[in-house]
Parts: C-alpha cells; structure tokens; sequence
C-alpha cells in the first residue's frame, strides 16, 4: 500500500503539450478513475506514471519515492491494458508468472503465487489454455492475474473493459471493485465512460485537453460540478444547459419572459440581471402546470422509468422521470425544477458560481 | 533509450558502412586512379571514364546491357500474369502446380546454368530433338555459339528463374483486387476481356510499378552466373553486360581501374532505378498510412 | 471461388486448367530433365534421340557423385558458409529491425532509405574492394571471407523483412512486458521474435538461399578445391567433357535438392511473406 504523488506533471510531443502541469494526490488504498474524453491526456497521464512515457517536467512519487526516469520495472506496479496484451504464445500459467520468471524468483514459488492468483480469479481451470483459446471475459481476467501475482504497490488499468460487451462490463466492474477493496492496493483506473467512474472510483479525476478539470468524490462531481465541462461529461442522461437570467422570482430563459424556472431561496443581489447558464439534471425535472412550455420530441420508456427528449423553441430539454408515464410525441408540456437542485455557471469561463447557500 | 539504440543498431550500421559504404567509396577511388595493379596508383581524373565511353563496343555493351533488362521485365510482366490469371482460381491439383513455378526460384543459378546447357546442346539436346520432331527434322539451332541467339538465350534462362517472383507478385497483386469491383462491372453489363482491362489491369498498376523497378534493379545489376559460365560475354562479346564486362576486366584482365570505372556505371545506373523504387515505396506507403 | 465465378465462365473452366498444367510441365521441363539424366546411365544420358524416361543408372551414378568425387565436401563447406552467415546476419539483423520497428529516434528515415538502397547495390561493385581487402587481410581461400561477406550482403534484405514482421505485433505486448520487468533484450528475443517466428524464418531462409546460391564472390576468393563451395565445384564441369552428363546432372541435383526442399517447405510463409514485403514495402 502506497500513496502516488503527481506533482506539476508536463508531458510535451515536440511543440504539442499533451499534459498541462497536472498534479494529483492520491492517498494509499484509494481507488482513482482517470475520466475524460478521448485525446484528454488521460491515458498518457496513467503511462507516465507507468514509466512508458518520460516526462517533460514535474515529479511523479509513489511511495515516498521520487520515480521520474526509472523504468517500469524499477517502480514496482502492475498494469491491465485495454487489449489485454497477453503473450500469445505463452500458456494462462506462463503468461501470468513471466514478471516473476524475470525477476527469478524461484519456479515453486511461482507456481504457487500463479495458482493462488488464479484461483482468486476463478481461473484455475484455464491455466494451461492459450489466450486464443479464451473468451474475451477470461483474457480480461488472465491480464489482472498477470498483474496480481507480482504484489504491486499500485495497480493501473487502461480502459480495461472497453473490449468487452455491456453485460460483461458491468460483472467485471463489480469483481475488479470488489477485489481492490479485498487487496486495499493503490489503484489508478482510465476510462472514459462516467459510468464506469461512478461507480467505482473512491476518487475521480476528469480531465480534458490536458488538464485536471476537477478531482472529488463520484458524488461531489454529481452534486457540485465545478465546471459547464464535468457537468455536462458526470451524470447520464448529460444535464440541461439553459440561457437566460435571474429575476427576483426565479431563472427566465432569454426568449421566453413569461415563464420561470425556480430557484432556491432568493437569489443574490449580484446575480440579477446577469446572463447566467442555468444547468439542470433530466431527474430533477417534474413535469406539471408550470415552469417552462416544451413539446416533446421523442418518448423513450425503460420500463419502470420514462425519458422524454423536447424542444423549447430551438432549445432541447431532456426530462428523466422516475416513474411510468404515458406521453406521446408532439404533447404540449410544462417542466419545473425540483426544488434546489440546479446549477449556476458563468457563460465567459464556464465555471460554476458558487452561492452563499450551502444547498446550491 | 539512447543506450540501447547504439547497443540494438550499432552493429548493423557499422557492418553496412563497411561492406557497402566503404567499398562503394574505394571502387569510386579506383575509378579515378591509374589502371595497374601495383601498389600506388597515380590520380588520373576522369581519363579511365573516356577511355570507358569512347571504347568502339561501348555502345554494344550498353544495348545489351539494356536489350537483356528490358527483355526481363517485359516477359517475367507478361508470362507472370497469364500464369498468375491461371492459378488465380480454384481447380484439383493446384499446390501441386504452385510448387512447380516455385521450383525455378529456388534452383540455384549455376545448377540451372548446367540444366539448360544441357538441354541447348547443338547435338543432343532436348530443345533441338523437339525443333527436330516439330520441323521433320530440318531445323536445329545454335542456342548458345551465334549472334543474337546467345543473347536471347540467356536471357530466356533469367526469365525462368525470375519468373517465380512475378508470378508470386502478380497473385498478390490480383487478390489485392475487391471482389465486388468485379461484381459492379459485371452488374453494369462489362464482358470478361472488359472486365479485364477495366478492373484488373489497372488493380495492378501498383504491382506493375514495384516489379518493374525490382525486376530492373537485379537484372542489371545481377547479369553474371549465367552469362559468366554459358558464353563469357560470346560469341563475339555479344551478349557482354557491363556486370559481365566489369568482372573480367578485374580478375581476368587485370584492368582494375577500367572494372571500377563500369561498376561504378553499374552502381549510378541502378540508383536512379533503386530511386525510383523508393520513391514509388514512399508514395504507397503515404497512400496506406 | 469458382462458384462465385460467371456461369459464362464454367465451361472454359477446363480448358484453362489444362493450360496451366501444360504450362507447369513446360516451366518444370528443365527440372524434370535434371531429374531424368540424373538418374540415368552415362550411356543413355548422351543418346540422340533422348530418351524421355531414364532407363535405372541410378545408384551406380549416385555412388560415383558422393564416393569418388568432391561432392560431399563442397556440399559441407556450401552448408557451413549458409549456416554460419546466416546466424551471423540474424545476430546483427534482429536487434537492428527490433530498434527500427520500436524505438524512435532522429535519422530513422536516413536509416530506412540507407538500408532499403543497400539491397539495390550491385555486388560487383563491392566485390572488387572487397577482394582486395581479404587479400590484404588474409582471408583469400578461406571460407571465413565469403561467410562475412554473404553475411553482410544479406543484411539489407533481412534487416527489412525482420522489421516488416516485428511491425505486425502489437506495441502494447512489448509495454506490457516492460511492466513485467523485462529489458529491451528481453523483449526481442522472449515476445518479439517468438511472435513473429514465420517472418524470422522467411528472413532465414532468404539469407541461407542466398550463400547457398552465390557464385561471384566464392569464384573469386576461393581457390583451393578443398576449399571450394557448390556452386563453384558445380561451375568446375561447365565445358569440362571429362565427366559424363549423368553424373553432372546428379551432382546438380544434390545440390539443388536442399534449397528446393526448404523452399517447398516454407513456401507460404516465404512466398506471403516476400510478396507483402514487395508490395507493400
């Protein structure tokens, strides 16, 4: 167990900075998700930290240990990548004890780390099969075997399971979190589905064009979004982004004066009549007599659940209501907020504004 | 990394400065120095290059040169697509024959050498016996002792040993060719030989390109085994090349300026194709990436 | 593919494999002619008109060509110089098509296009320094000089098909095994080469092949018949009326015998392997 320290980090490809002086405390045991777009700096942050990449600038520690310039081996971590990169030609067995073979530690002992990984991961009964001869669920599985039998002070993962179909995913999300929890080893995980950092990350990291946009827990990033950017990347169906201004009474769009949506509590003097984006999540959304007029585009039932997809003018309106509902196409409605659950930001820098009152 | 790229790379480039760089440049040196083999040769500028391009067969030699290479790619072209265009479907015994066109490739150059004077001996060999049978016995030819005969002689043997590479080339490039090209002409109503020129010939324009260039970079560069123990250059020094020319000129002539004055005539010749060939590379691979 | 074929198409369809068998045979003839008066009397291997079939001189030429002449030795010495040059290219050429295929560095193109122009070199022009630098050194009419020599004219064409092949695994097996611990030797030699093992082989055959047939240079540097190759001992009977044909053409065939072999036994490594590398580049 061990804590890696990410300080004032800068990777360059010739003249293109990739990464934007990146610095990243993560505490020993914590589970971290790198999430971002593609082209974020994401993946190259984690190989930094890997040792694959050099960097420009900065100081990577793990441990109390300052690891710029060693080589992956040398910094004692462990890493799953997205296609597995299993050695074809060597058995389950062979492929997960090679780090091992390398270091020379002793053939009995390898075998008995391999078996003992292996049966934590249930695949004992595969060790002498060929990757080729694997589904895609066990190759992910023979990849974390490999990186678990070395005893690594941190794990990396790089978009693990996007090689895998959705069902599978969301099985191989729960074993990888459950098994991190079991092993309480240090763990940095790339992804670019916030699904998947949601549900997993004790902290999360998201990133966009090569800098850190906001660091928090999943639900610190759902309910205090720093930024337009996390905003609209954490939480799904994406949150509604609104123009408009603040009146006494409440958020007005700025083609539309008559109706309202509502805030909490009274607005501040230094808000009003300022232009605001006002963003609001599809699930806190309540379709009723009031707020603002839309008709619906599109209705998408889940079953227990009701997405509507509509237009205010030009303006799309995504409303995700936690019931069964009948609507049809081309339904007049009016969508409110629920009470306090909205967001301000600033149209010029896109971050939030933050308010004196702490439910905001 | 840098340590390693020395430690990886160093060997190979240090062995290719000296087996390639390096002789280039003393051939290039001898070149320009007396014609003798005592040791200290005087510097004699350009005067072993005008003795080479004012010699009376210098034109002789560069037509062969050129006649034996054009012939080549010309015919290892045309004999390696119709052979291609046959192997190129499905029928009973085809590894069978694929491995008989391979053959020639691997037949080594002076075994081959022995088989075909063999077989082009006047008296009993097997070409003249067959001339015999087919003409009822008046027609015999000097394959290897007159005048253009021994030219197109040897250069039908290097047909034959190239042949495996067009073949296989030529294959390559007709797989290369989407089926549904051939589905979409044949749906806008274009016969078999339209097909042909309107889908396949210009699929292997690439193809074309690449064998053209390799085949005249080896041929030029590599007109010796055959030639060297056939005919020496005869009759007459009608089928000399200038590789040919160059060899005897060394080590039976003793002439090592003249020698490397013509390798370094080879060496410029087959650069501008070598040029070529890379340039074609370089687009391909432009075109791809 | 047949099926797939116009209907039109199905008729001619025998005719076209009667072509082809009969352009086989033609293209096999000069083979088949070594085959046959190999394996014929010296009588019969001079008769006119030839006989099509050979009439069973076999053993008796077969016991002349390996017991009462040269053969065997050239045959060893043939086999040594390939062997020998071929391990010492692949020595210089893995690393080398490993660190053009892996590493970035600057004059990496330069390095590219010196290799790719160095398969172009006609040897001529390097054989007649060449010559005169093993003389100096010692190394005339020793089969030392030609396994350097065929080592090093190997080189290009190796250094480039090795690094075709290494190309086609993909990078993040080398990273992951630089997470497991492994150096860049390692890595060449435990993932990378075993992965792109019928490249390796093509590139071993191509560079065996290629001493086994060369000619100019061993005419040159190898005087002694002890020390003579096959391809030189072979040249020895060209215009020499001594040796019956059938013995000739049996000393021929051991010797074309092994390059055949092995060719027809990688041949589609080879063949998809050559074919790609040209087209492609």
């Amino acid at each position: 167990m061990t804590s890696v320290s990410i300080e004032n980090v800068v990777k360059k490809y010739g003249h293109t900075t990739v990464l934007h002086d990146i610095n990243i405390r993560i505490p020993q045991g914590d589970f971290v998700v790198l999430v971002g777009p593609s082209g974020c700096g994401k993946s190259t942050l984690l190989r930094t930290i890997a040792g694959l990449e050099p960097i420009s600038n900065g100081t990577i520690r793990i441990g109390e240990r300052v690891v710029n310039g060693l080589s992956p081996k040398a910094r004692n971590i462990a890493m799953v990548f997205q296609n597995y990169a299993l050695y074809p030609h060597m058995t389950v067995a062979e492929n997960m004890g090679f780090g091992l073979r390398l270091s020379r530690v002793p053939r009995p002992e390898i075998a008995q780390k391999v078996a003992s990984a292996a049966d934590t991961l249930g695949l004992s009964q595969l060790l002498d099969r060929y990757p080729k001869a694997l589904s895609g669920g066990q190759r992910q599985r023979v990849a974390m075997g490999r990186a678990l039998v070395r005893e690594p002070d941190v794990f990396l993962f790089d978009e693990p399971l996007s090689n895998l179909d959705a069902k599978l995913r969301v099985q191989m999300r729960t074993e990888i979190r459950s098994l991190q929890q079991r092993l309480k080893t240090t763990t940095i995980y790339v992804t670019h589905d916030q699904v998947e950092a949601m549900t997993m990350a004790d902290q999360i990291v998201v990133m966009k064009e090569g800098r850190v946009e906001q660091v928090g827990t999943p639900l610190e990033l759902y309910d205090k979004p720093e930024s337009l950017f996390v905003a609209g990347f954490i939480g799904s169906p994406s949150m509604n982004f609104l123009k408009g201004t603040i009146d006494s009474q409440g958020f007005q769009l700025a083609d539309n004066q008559q109706n309202r949506l509502r805030l909490l509590g009274d607005p501040e003097p230094s808000l009003i009549e300022r232009s605001l984006i006002y963003g609001i999540r599809p699930e806190h959304l309540v379709v009723g007599d009031e707020g603002i007029p839309c008709r619906i585009e599109v209705v998408e039932p889940t079953g227990a659940e009701t997405m509507l997809f509509c237009l205010h003018g030009q303006q799309p309106i995504t409303v995700f209501l936690h019931e069964r509902r009948f609507f049809r196409p081309g339904d007049e409605i009016h969508v409110q907020a629920r009470p306090g659950l909205m967001h301000l930001f600033d149209p010029e820098t896109e971050r939030r504004i933050s308010t004196k009152n702490p439910t905001l | 990394m840098n340590r390693h790229l020395v430690l990886f790379l160093g060997p190979c480039v240090a062995a290719l400065m000296a087996f390639f760089i390096v002789p280039v440049w003393q051939t290039f040196v001898m070149s320009v120095h007396a014609d003798t083999m005592a040791p200290n040769p005087a510097y004699v500028g350009l005067a072993n290059y005008i003795a080479v391009a004012s010699d009376r067969n210098f034109v002789r030699l560069m037509t062969t040169s050129v006649l034996y290479t054009a012939g080549n790619v010309i015919f290892v072209w045309l004999i390696g697509l119709g052979i291609a265009l046959l192997l190129n479907r499905n029928f009973v015994g085809r590894g069978l024959v694929r491995a008989a066109f391979i053959v020639p490739w691997a037949t080594p150059y002076v075994a081959a050498s022995l088989i075909f004077s063999l077989m082009f001996n006047y008296d009993v060999g097997i070409l003249n016996y067959l001339l015999g049978l087919l003409s009822y016995g008046q027609l015999r030819i000097d394959y290897l002792t007159s005048c253009p005969n021994a030219l197109i002689s040897l250069t039908g043997i290097s047909v034959w040993k190239l042949l495996p590479l067009g073949i296989v080339m030529m294959l390559t490039g007709l797989q290369s060719i989407p089926e549904t090209q051939y589905e979409a002409a044949r749906v806008d109503g274009a016969t078999g030989l339209q097909r042909f020129w309107f889908v396949t010939l210009p699929g292997l324009r690439s193809t074309t390109i690449t064998l053209t260039l390799l085949m005249m970079i080896w041929c030029f560069g590599r007109s010796f085994t055959a030639i060297y123990l056939l005919t020496g250059g005869g009759p007459a020094g009608c089928s000399e090349t200038l590789v040919l020319k160059s060899y005897l000129q060394m080590f039976q002539l003793f002439k090592p300026a003249t020698a490397a004055t013509l390798g370094v005539g080879v060496l410029l010749i087959s650069l501008v194709f070598a040029i070529a060939y890379i340039m074609v590379l370089a687009v391909g691979s432009r075109k791809n990436g | 593919m047949d099926e797939t074929r116009s209907p039109g198409e199905g008729g001619w369809g025998w005719l076209a494999t009667a072509l082809t068998y009969a352009v086989a045979l033609v293209i096999s003839l000069p083979f088949l002619w070594m085959l046959k008066t190999a394996t014929e009397s010296s009588a019969a291997s001079t008769a006119f008109p030839p006989n099509l079939l050979p009439d069973g001189g076999f053993f008796e030429t077969f016991e002349t060509i390996f017991f009462n002449s040269k053969l065997l030795l050239w045959l060893w010495n043939s086999f040594v110089v390939s062997a020998v040059s071929t391990l010492l290219a692949l020595a210089l050429a893995i690393p080398a098509a490993y660190a053009l295929s892996r590493f970035r560095f600057w004059g990496k193109s330069g390095v590219s296009v010196a290799i790719l122009s160095a398969q172009m070199m006609p040897p001529i022009v390097l054989i007649i320094p060449l010559y005169t630098f093993f003389i100096r050194f010692g190394l005339a009419d020793s089969l030392w000089s030609v396994i350097i020599a065929n080592a090093a004219f190997a080189l290009p064409v190796i250094v480039w098909m090795l690094k075709t092949s290494f190309d086609t695994v993909p990078f993040e097996i080398d990273e992951a095994a630089r997470v497991d611990g492994a150096s860049w030797f390692h890595i060449s030699l435990l993932i990378v080469v075993p992965l792109a093992l019928p490249g390796v082989i093509a590139a071993s055959i191509f560079a065996f092949l290629n001493s086994w047939d060369e000619f100019l240079l061993a005419r040159t540097l190898l005087r002694s018949v002890d020390q003579w190759v096959g391809t030189i001992g072979l040249s020895s009977f060209m215009g020499e009326n001594a040796t019956p044909w059938n013995e000739v053409m049996a000393i021929a065939l051991a010797f074309t015998v092994p390059p055949v072999a092995l060719f027809l036994f990688i041949q589609k490594h080879f063949v998809s392997g050559l074919g790609s590398g040209a087209v492609k580049g």
